[in-house]
């Protein structure tokens, strides 16, 4: 266990910032980085040797995040409920427009734009992240984007 | 417009601001937490191999278990019911708070533990959520578990854990087995029965979390006693609750606040 430390140690602050992106939200955060990484610790062996351990544990948060996500809504409101819970603190970013918007998109819409544009990964690499097809991928992101271009465009007039 | 989105997206994405800070002990409170994973699948499968054996015995021919080669001897299952789920520590000085100056604790008898409290949507006992860390420990019923910086876990005389947050008061409250939710739900349910109760419940956490009513600040967590499924892949339905707790959404007791 003692490299699984070390690499907690070296991964934890990228990995609660990547599920601050992923939930929105400081607490869920943290919630969903130390599940995951229990889990990954607890199969440590196994995770270590087959591939790279950190990519593997923002995939899992990713898949994580979206799973539990859409359990709490059913999978038919997908669409229209957005990732929305309770917490008590304010948010260092609240009330800035593109991240209240990206907030209010459904999970997996979010977590799509958040591979995309911070993970740099490709649609293939997305859908296989995530356990859904390349027209999948590409559907979601363009439903996000609209869906944040509207809203921005509403709220600063232009985007 | 699509390059000027891609490009506040990246800067979005790159500001600083979106760090969280890290405990200091954080790697500390996770490879404990990976333990405590690791050991109950494996106490899930020597379970799991007690079963085999039994069918066996009977004349059943039954799939294996891929855990099954590197088992420990059985563990007593009171492990998963007492272990933490949260990180959770406070300065060892909080311990002291009731005794104040006062000389002696033998002219002080100890309250009688809690064993006919019921769990509520707001708490547990003198514990409801949102209780003060004073008023809490003023009740003499609870013996620091877990110290450390600004939360800690507490056991309950009569079953049961609490943690305390400098900030929030009590902000989870562990029940003892016997104790239920209102709608008769804890340990020894399945999480189909959980799920029928709690149409909003998902997965989270080694089982099921489930807002007291839809919307509320407040959840209860349902930890299963089973092999824990990977990162991703839904709780099975047969799955048995082996601990329940009430969690307050007010909570700055998760790993990095």
């Amino acid at each position: 266990m003692d490299d699984f430390a070390d690499f907690v140690r070296a991964a934890l602050p990228g990995l609660l910032r990547y599920g601050h992106l992923l939930t929105g939200n400081p607490h869920d955060a943290a919630d969903l980085v130390q599940t995951v990484l229990e889990k990954v610790g607890a199969r440590w062996g196994t995770v270590r040797r087959v591939g790279d351990p950190l990519a593997y544990t923002r995939r899992a948060m990713a898949n994580s995040h979206v799973s539990r996500w859409r359990r709490t809504r059913r999978e038919d409101l997908l669409a229209e409920i957005p990732d929305v819970r309770g917490v008590s603190d304010p948010d260092p970013f609240d009330g800035e427009p593109l991240w209240d918007a990206l907030r209010e998109l459904p999970a997996r819409q979010r977590a799509v734009v958040v591979l995309r544009y911070y993970e740099d990964l490709s649609e293939a690499e997305i859908a296989t992240a995530l356990g859904i097809t390349r027209g999948t991928v590409k559907s979601q992101a363009n439903k996000a984007k609209a869906t944040l271009r509207a809203r921005l465009g509403t709220l600063v007039g232009g985007l | 417009m699509d390059r000027e989105l891609d490009a506040e997206l990246r800067r979005l994405f790159a500001d600083e601001r979106l760090d969280l800070p890290v405990r200091a002990d954080a790697e500390v409170v996770i490879v404990a937490g990976a333990r405590r994973v690791r050991r109950r699948r494996r106490l899930t499968a020597t379970a799991g191999v007690l079963m085999v054996a039994v069918l066996v015995g009977s004349g059943i021919a039954v799939a294996a278990n891929g855990h099954r080669e590197s088992l420990p001897p059985a563990e007593p299952t009171t492990t998963t019911t007492t272990t933490t789920t949260t990180g959770t520590t406070r300065a060892p000085t909080r311990e002291t708070v009731p005794s104040r100056e006062e000389p002696p604790e033998q002219t002080v008898d100890p309250p009688p533990p809690l064993t006919d409290a019921t769990l509520t949507r707001s708490g547990y006992g003198p514990f409801g959520l949102g209780t003060s860390t004073d008023d809490a420990l003023a009740t003499r019923l609870l013996t620091l578990l877990a110290p450390g910086g600004n939360c800690a876990r507490y056991t309950i005389s009569g079953g049961g854990e609490v943690v305390l947050s400098d900030r929030f008061g009590v902000v989870e409250v562990t029940v003892p087995e016997r104790v239920r939710t209102p709608e008769g739900l804890g340990a020894g349910s399945t999480v189909g029965e959980v799920r029928a109760a709690y149409p909003w419940a998902w997965d989270h956490r080694d089982g099921l979390s489930a807002e007291v009513t839809e919307g509320a600040d407040a959840r209860y967590q349902f930890v299963t006693v089973e092999v824990v499924p990977p990162a991703g892949e839904p709780v099975p339905e047969t799955h048995v609750v082996g601990r329940l707790a009430l969690v307050s959404h007010a909570n700055d007791c998760a790993l990095a606040l």
